[in-house]
């Protein structure tokens, strides 16, 4: 057997003593893949798959699923699964001495051969850094000895792979299905014995998607932009082509206790053909790729047998968009019939077409709708170019509520650029006529059911986007601007949640960040700061603290606008989109916010 | 056709650490995949017609956890078993099963009277310090009312070991007794005691669950003969 560190039961049991959901840190999860312990020798790669939140939320991450499984299918690589202690079980874990360990055979993730993070977004970055210390290793890469294990992040955040790069020794950007099989081939070629870290990186350095932070240096100018990064050559991001050369995973791992979303979850395409100017999914998953419906179908019905789940949820950026939407829907409500299956469908457009496949999944009990218009005046959705008048929200408020439905949820965004009081007029003139436009489409009888939820969140530029450029507002703004919102609708009927603006702040300059920003991030988790998305947990004064020691201001990457001629800090990465073409959609943006001042 | 069935299930080892509620949704996930059919009830928000048995303490092993379901078609307690075994995984056991009467038959919570649980202590002369203990404690921690009864038996394990058998009156059988017999008091107190006696625990499980009749313990399936 390979010589490996595990954690006994005996101290499991001892570190559970009073511990909250102790369901979080035990595996006996249906569908779990990973080499019995006995099964591990010489010739095992162990690779852990690190989520940096906690089990609940990270079990039923797709990402997480499709890579454990595909690995798991090939021996003699095994994958286990860690997600980040909650705060009481990391207190147990510090005061007793006991180190981070995966879930499957509770293997020390320091006797892993690599550690893969998912990088779903920024705010979980503080909780990496965690993760790495609770399992004894040194979080800076340079300061990691030659036997540890290799540590890589991958998501759709390590597309700018710059603020984490001091603690990674590699990166993946793009999908990674076709990629992790050959990195772990390329490591268990550095065996046997100790695996030589360069002679790895080297080997792997010229795989599509691969980046290697310690190959790149950044240089800045004396005003603290960057003046060049070296060398000039860029990673491409990896990209699967045929979306269906891999079947879903129809066997996932169920999770145990209540997870965030309890369902059998299905990618039915991958990227977004729309182009909203403030949405980096719909670029950095382009091109579209869809999976055949009728196969797709069958797989489903293999899943859904095999979990047990008794509901499924088509996943998509665009779902009106996939275009054997109906056959996919018939084929798997016919093929689960009298099972009680139910089949919800995010990201729905609200046009006649949407609400008619919203009908064939919600039969008989209409249970919600999503909607997100992100902005109220047409000027501004022309900006963001979301392809939306309102005549179209109208005529689908009115058939969503003459066809019964009774509740509806609403996003939108503030902050945009360009965006003028008049603009947040629009929205809150916008909510205040969606529901008297919803109230009077209900009969009378049904009218004090009526509920609208309205989400607001604050615009954040993000890389590979055309407003990748662009300034976050003001946080004093921005308050103004929720608050003429909130006194604008109708109390009656509205409820509205926002979300937090200072911890936008923090999130945008994370996200627009520069390879200086690791040790903001590494002395703001030093000084307390982890679960950053948990409101609860969120501790602005380490972040404000953190950022004031290295010299440096969030402001500076979060509410300034970079110039066009700016060598961005994500310039070294190719996702297949020209900076130019980003730039064209940005000038066309200010260009149609001018354009409508002037005309008025 | 429709029918009931009367299961009983462990979860041991670290399924302890699990709620009553995620070991209701395992085994319901558990019967979707086996392909038998739960009835479900009416109405708006359809639910699969199940009941179970009083719920024990998260961190408490359990061998002896019933459930009540309904199943459209015609499966037998037999086939019942080695299909959902098959589709648990070996995770969670199902150990027995019985065929239910169409009516007439009392949910498990409001039949069950009596929990044993069985208490493994673990210490030096831990067989005589215990018996000693045992007595005293019950008036000691004010539990003479919900104890029906409390026993040291040896385990042959351990010269160190010895098991505690515990019978704590559960809700149903208020009736008889004002308290309700709380393992986790139970327990707190037993530790204190047994610390001071240089003794642990070293393992608390749910052994039988039983329904009183004329002052006879019936378990939940022995009590299925009185309605034949």
């Amino acid at each position: 057997m390979k010589d490996i560190k595990t954690l006994s039961y005996a101290k499991l049991q001892e570190l559970l003593e009073g511990i909250e959901k102790p369901g979080r840190y035990i595996d006996h999860e249906i569908g779990t893949k990973s080499c019995r312990l006995e099964e591990l020798d010489e010739k095992s790669v162990l690779a852990a798959l690190a989520f940096p939140d906690i089990y609940e939320v990270g079990t039923p991450n797709l990402g997480l699923q499709i890579l454990y499984d595909i690995i798991n299918r090939h021996r003699p690589f095994s994958a286990e699964r860690v997600f980040a202690p909650w705060i009481d079980m990391e207190e147990a874990m510090r005061e007793k001495g006991i180190g981070l360990f995966s879930l499957e055979n509770r293997i020390m993730l320091d006797s892993f051969d690599l550690i893969g993070f998912s990088m779903q977004h920024e705010l979980l970055y503080t909780n990496i850094l965690n993760m790495l210390d609770l399992s004894g290793l040194e979080a800076e890469a340079d300061k990691r000895s030659p036997g540890d294990p290799v540590i890589c992040a991958g998501g759709p955040a390590a597309f700018n792979p710059a603020p984490m790069s001091s603690f990674m020794d590699f990166m993946v950007i793009g999908d990674g299905e076709e990629i992790i099989i050959p990195v772990l081939e390329k490591l268990s070629g550095c065996r046997p014995g100790k695996i030589d870290k360069e002679r790895f990186l080297q080997d792997i350095s010229g795989l599509e998607g691969i980046y290697i932070p310690s190959r790149y240096k950044y240089y800045y100018t004396g005003e603290g932009k960057i003046e060049r990064i070296e060398p000039g050559s860029k990673v491409k991001k990896a990209t699967v082509t045929d979306l269906d050369s891999h079947s879903i995973v129809t066997r996932p791992v169920i999770p145990n206790i209540k997870a965030v979303h309890d369902r059998y979850a299905v990618e039915i395409m991958r990227g977004c053909g729309r182009g909203c100017r403030f949405c980096q999914a719909g670029f950095i998953y382009r091109p579209v790729r869809s999976r055949d419906a009728a196969k797709l179908a069958d797989q489903c019905l293999q899943g859904l047998s095999g979990t047990g789940y008794d509901e499924i949820s088509f996943l998509s950026l665009s779902t009106s968009d996939y275009r054997g939407l109906e056959e996919l829907i018939n084929d798997v409500a016919g093929g689960a019939e009298g099972q009680k299956l139910s089949i919800s469908l995010p990201s729905l457009r609200l046009d006649s077409f949407g609400l008619k496949m919203a009908e064939l999944v919600q039969k008989g009990r209409k249970t919600g709708l999503t909607f997100a218009p992100e902005a109220g005046s047409q000027r501004m959705r022309d900006i963001i170019n979301k392809n939306m008048t309102e005549a179209q929200i109208m005529e689908g408020i009115d058939s969503a509520f003459s066809r019964g439905w009774e509740k509806i949820k609403l996003y939108f965004m503030i902050g945009f650029p360009g965006e003028t009081e008049e603009d947040i007029a629009g929205t809150a003139n916008l909510i205040n006529r969606i529901a008297s436009r919803a109230r009077d489409a209900l009969p009378r009888s049904k009218r004090r059911r009526l509920n609208i939820n309205v989400s607001i969140n604050v615009f954040n530029p993000k890389p590979f986007t055309p407003f990748q450029w662009a300034a976050q507002e003001e946080a004093d703004i921005l308050e103004k601007k929720f608050k003429m919102i909130l006194s604008g609708v109708p109390q009656k009927y509205v409820n509205i949640s926002w979300s937090s603006i200072r911890r936008s702040r923090i999130e945008c300059a994370l996200s627009r960040g520069d390879d200086r920003l690791g040790k903001v991030i590494y002395d703001a988790w030093k000084a307390g700061a982890r679960f950053d998305n948990w409101t609860d947990h969120f501790d602005l004064g380490a972040w404000t603290g953190s950022f004031k020691d290295n010299k440096t201001d969030a402001g500076f990457y979060a509410n300034r606008e970079y110039g066009a001629d700016e060598i961005l800090p994500w310039d070294n990465v190719d996702i297949g989109i020209k900076k130019r073409v980003f730039l064209a959609g940005y000038r066309k943006a200010l260009e149609a916010s001018r354009q409508d001042k002037a005309g008025k | 056709m429709e029918k009931k069935i009367r299961f009983k299930f462990s979860k041991t080892g670290v399924l302890k650490y699990l709620s009553h509620l995620d070991i209701i949704n395992i085994i319901l996930r558990a019967m979707r995949r086996a392909g038998i059919p739960a009835k479900y009830t009416e109405g708006f928000n359809p639910k699969p017609r199940v009941t179970f048995g009083p719920p024990i303490p998260l961190g408490v092993e359990s061998q002896a956890e019933y459930a009540d379901i309904s199943i459209i078609g015609d499966i037998s307690p037999q086939d019942f078993i080695s299909a959902m075994n098959e589709k648990l995984e070996g995770k969670i056991i199902i150990s027995d099963a019985r065929d239910l009467p169409a009516a007439g038959i009392k949910s498990l919570m409001g039949q069950v009277d009596i929990a044993e649980y069985g208490i493994i202590v673990r210490g030096s002369n831990a067989p005589g310090k215990v018996r000693e203990l045992a007595e005293g404690l019950v008036s000691e921690l004010d539990m003479q009312d919900p104890v029906y009864g409390i026993e040291a038996v040896y385990t042959g394990d351990s010269p160190e070991d010895i098991l505690l058998l515990v019978y704590g009156y559960t809700r149903t059988a208020k009736d008889r007794n004002e308290k309700v017999f709380k393992l986790r008091d139970f327990l707190q107190g037993l530790e204190s005691a047994l610390k001071s006696n240089d003794l642990d625990i070293k393992r608390v499980l749910k052994k039988e669950l039983y329904i009183l009749k004329d002052d006879k313990k019936l378990d939940p399936f022995e009590v299925l003969r009185l309605y034949v």
